[in-house]
């Protein structure tokens, strides 16, 4: 066991180095540069060379690569071309308004998702099930910036209830307020997360659910006088959340890289937003940075999905 | 158990409900302005910054100038009032200019700002190290001489109109914070912590990405009525209209044209449209066949209908361009008009230049080369998609097929760098000093500079060399009134559109932004109570 888990982590770093290597190839071969958003067209030639040397664009791109991933390895992310400043110093800002809201949407996503599977799962093909079938397939499809713009018209314009916008109000607030003023603008985005990943989750859930309640294990619970929900909820679900957790297990990226669309309704500082002006900005150092994040993050989620299955299920241990 | 987990919820949903405290109502009481940006201010230090409009706007909020310019360029180059500077002379040759700073300037360090700050301010612009971008055009100062804590001279290397206006583009920096920090590390320094400024504001908090806040500098010698500069940044330009409508938010420094209308209905907003610097033009990429014909370029033009383009894209917030310099500023040629919308004359043109449809397809062709041109824009500008589209149905209706194609911004540079397109749609903000050698000249249809597009005129290049010799605006005025006859002729590229800039601001503010500047007399701005 211990020897397989090493040698996961071995291929992992692998992985990682493959991506990485071939991100820096690509963003650093993609037609423009930093220099492209100089604001002024007409600046002379010249000063746009000195931009460019400034970042060490005159270098030979081998050399660029090597300095690059010589400087990663001793832990140096160098600084952002854009933001001039320390590259781990932003992902430390980033991060943390990320990982909040995008593990409270999949909290929301993955409770909501049981929740529904479980009613339809205790009444298959009942008018109930059609209709929250019908739901599911409908927040599935929905594209999550619709959903949020509609949850902002009405519970920020319509009702006044909740902030349209951003993660704190303009005013600092300390202590208690300060959390309350947070939660209020955690909802609508955690909201739209959470409504628009919980129906695909449901729907995984419920077909895996009746798949279960069939099985011979649930009527001989049932024999035994077992309750229909004790059965579907202590011996059906757990064997159904089974393939939940690989689900689950590659959702982690997602929680570092964040959700642009929700980032930019909800105008929220996180990752998805740095890392997308990164991009646009040709930030190499911070785009790199992103990139090791999220590919440690599935790299991880995946690691940590095959241990949740192999200590869940005897039948995959190796 | 289920009984305190359901109390536990609804006390947290009645404390996230209250905590918002009204979360659809009105923000902000009192002298605080709050203004929505759609992305966060990148640096403080201009002289890292890529020299985007609106975070200089912001940067001239927490340092000064040494003078202000007033935005009357429509009849002559800008005057300037006292900013930092309370008086200056030019000496009887024009090259030296004697200055005089106010004495009761200070950063918010408590230290006095003075002449030696200038002489900084000019090191590091002309400093090839710093990552400046004003080297080029502080060419022409030789030295800065100071003469004592609030006096100093500049010496010149020539004489011409515009000795003042370079003079002053770039903030003053303070050398007692910033002079620590060697040149070759400015590229790579962060300047934002304990930042320390000389303006109508200071910088009080920053949160990355969300809001940085200004507070008033009490010890500014003309401090401003607004206690606090609330900057929200909100990327989505749609979220921006609808929270200055709920009240959120008190000012949108640029509004699209598709917004203005819905804005002006609203009692609670007052939405402002002056001539902005903004030229629009669809450049020709004049180095390849058969678009380096000048006939061929000009029935292009004709063909286009450019007045339908501008009331179909802007909404009426904008007019066709006539030629490279706009029509606000003082050295505009008035006896210019934009071409017409003619397609006859454009078809006559083609064949001239012997285009044809020869075999009936309904595209023009000559010598078995059909006249079709892949028309470039960036892909995250939908005004310009508009507009590719429109110019696509007008070209093809006199056998020009045209297909116009979104590409990433940074892409988009690289292929007018390197020459790479047919044609690109493309706007120029235009500085107010009218400088059409920097775009129009041979000498700089290289890569980098403004004429990308490769255009040359030998008589135009003679024409803009005494413009820089000549010894008087009037003498420049009669010059530059010839250049832009001769580039109109040429038609390099179609000028299409001279953009107005949209401010909505809430009618609780009394406001004053201008072309010069969109924080335009600032310290006179009040708000009203709610």
């Amino acid at each position: 066991m211990t020897r397989r888990v090493l040698g996961r982590i071995a291929a992992s770093l692998v992985v990682l180095w493959v991506v990485a290597t071939g991100t820096y190839g690509l963003v650093a071969l993609a037609p423009g540069d930093a220099s492209s958003r100089i604001a002024d067209p007409r600046l002379p030639a010249a000063a746009r060379e000195r931009w460019r040397r400034d970042f060490g664009l005159d270098r030979p791109l081998p050399a660029r690569y090597l300095g690059w991933l010589a400087a990663t390895l001793r832990g140096d992310l160098d600084v952002s071309w854009q933001h001039r400043r320390p590259v781990a110093g932003l992902l430390a800002e980033a991060l943390p308004p990320t990982v909040l809201l995008t593990s409270l949407g999949l909290l929301v996503e993955t409770l909501g998702g049981l929740a529904i599977a479980v009613v339809q799962a205790m009444r298959p093909r009942s008018r109930l099930d059609r209709w929250l079938g019908a739901a599911s397939l409908l927040g599935y499809a929905a594209p999550p910036f619709a959903v949020g713009l509609g949850l902002v018209w009405l519970f920020s314009y319509a009702l006044g209830w909740l902030p349209p916008s951003h993660m704190l109000s303009p005013a600092g607030q300390g202590g208690w307020a300060h959390g309350r003023d947070l939660a209020a603008h955690l909802v609508l985005p955690v909201a739209t997360i959470g409504l628009t990943g919980m129906g695909a989750l449901a729907r995984y859930t419920r077909g895996s659910l009746v798949e279960e309640r069939s099985q011979g294990y649930v009527l001989a619970a049932l024999a035994r006088g077992c309750s229909r929900r004790r059965a579907l909820l202590a011996h059906a679900l757990p064997n159904a959340a089974l393939p939940l957790v690989t689900v689950l297990g590659l959702s982690l990226p997602f929680l570092v890289s964040g959700s642009l669309l929700v980032e930019v309704v909800f105008a929220w500082p996180g990752m998805g937003q740095l890392l997308f002006q990164a991009a646009l900005a040709r930030d190499i150092p911070l785009l790199m940075a992103g990139t090791l994040v999220g590919t440690a993050a599935v790299v991880l989620g995946n690691v940590l999905a095959d241990l949740a299955a192999w200590w869940l299920d005897p039948r995959v241990r190796p | 158990m289920k009984t305190a987990i359901r109390l536990v919820g609804a006390a947290a949903l009645a404390a996230v409900l209250g905590g918002c405290g009204g979360g659809g109502g009105a923000t902000g009481g009192g002298q605080e302005l709050i203004v929505a940006i759609p992305a966060d201010v990148e640096t403080f230090n201009e002289y890292q910054s890529t020299g985007e409009s609106l975070e200089n706007a912001i940067i001239d909020l927490l340092f000064p100038t040494l003078f202000e310019e007033q935005p009357d360029f429509a009849e002559h180059p800008p005057t300037f009032l006292p900013r930092l500077a309370t008086a200056w002379q030019f000496s009887t040759d024009g090259r030296v200019l004697r200055v005089k700073l106010r004495q009761d300037a200070f950063w918010s360090n408590g230290f006095r700002v003075t002449a030696e700050d200038v002489r900084f301010t000019l090191m590091a612009q002309k400093s090839q190290e710093a990552g400046s971008l004003f080297v080029e055009q502080k060419a022409a100062i030789r030295s800065l001489e100071v003469l004592d804590a609030f006096t100093f001279q500049v010496h010149f290397s020539r004489v011409y109109p515009y000795q003042l206006m370079d003079l002053n583009d770039g903030h003053i920096i303070p050398v007692n914070a910033w002079g620590g920090t060697p040149f070759p590390e400015w590229p790579h320094a962060d300047f934002t912590p304990s930042l320390v400024s000389c303006g109508p504001f200071r910088l009080a908090s920053r949160t990355p990405q969300q809001t940085t806040v200004l507070e008033r500098d009490s010890r500014h010698w003309n401090p401003p009525q607004l206690e606090r500069l609330v900057l929200r940044v909100i990327p989505d330009s749609a979220a921006q209209v609808r929270q200055l409508l709920a009240g959120r938010v008190h000012f949108i420094p640029m509004v699209a044209p598709r917004d203005a209308d819905r804005l002006q209905k609203s009692d609670k907003v007052k939405v402002v449209g002056y001539p902005s610097r903004l030229l629009g033009f669809l450049a020709w990429n004049n180095r390849r066949p058969p678009l380096g014909d000048a006939r061929v370029r000009r029935a292009l033009t004709l063909a286009i209908n450019r007045a339908a383009l501008v009331d179909a894209v802007y909404l009426g917030h904008a007019s066709v361009a006539s030629g490279p310099v706009l029509s606000s500023m003082w050295a505009f040629d008035r006896t210019l008009a934009p071409l017409p919308y003619d397609p006859e004359g454009a078809r006559q043109l083609f064949a001239d230049a012997g285009w044809r449809d020869g075999d009936g397809d309904g595209v023009l062709d000559r010598e078995g080369r059909r006249l079709a041109l892949e028309l470039l824009y960036p892909a995250t500008n939908s005004l310009r998609a508009q507009m590719a589209v429109l110019i696509q149905a007008d070209l093809a209706k006199v056998g020009v097929a045209a297909s116009p194609r979104p590409v990433e911004f940074g892409a988009l540079m690289a292929r007018q760098e390197s020459g790479d397109f047919d044609a690109v749609l493309a706007a120029w903000e235009e500085a107010t000093k009218v400088d059409l050698a920097s775009g129009w000249a041979t000498a700089s249809a290289e890569a980098g500079s403004g004429n990308f597009f490769g255009y040359s005129n030998p008589e135009l290049d003679r024409v803009l060399a005494d413009v820089a010799a000549a010894p008087d605006l009037e003498r420049a005025r009669v010059l530059l009134a010839r250049a832009q006859q001769l580039i109109v002729a040429d038609q390099p590229v179609t000028f299409l559109y001279e953009a107005r800039q949209l401010v909505a601001f809430s009618s609780r503010l009394t406001a004053t932004p201008n072309p010069a500047l969109v924080f335009f007399g600032i310290a006179n701005w009040t708000m009203s109570p709610p």
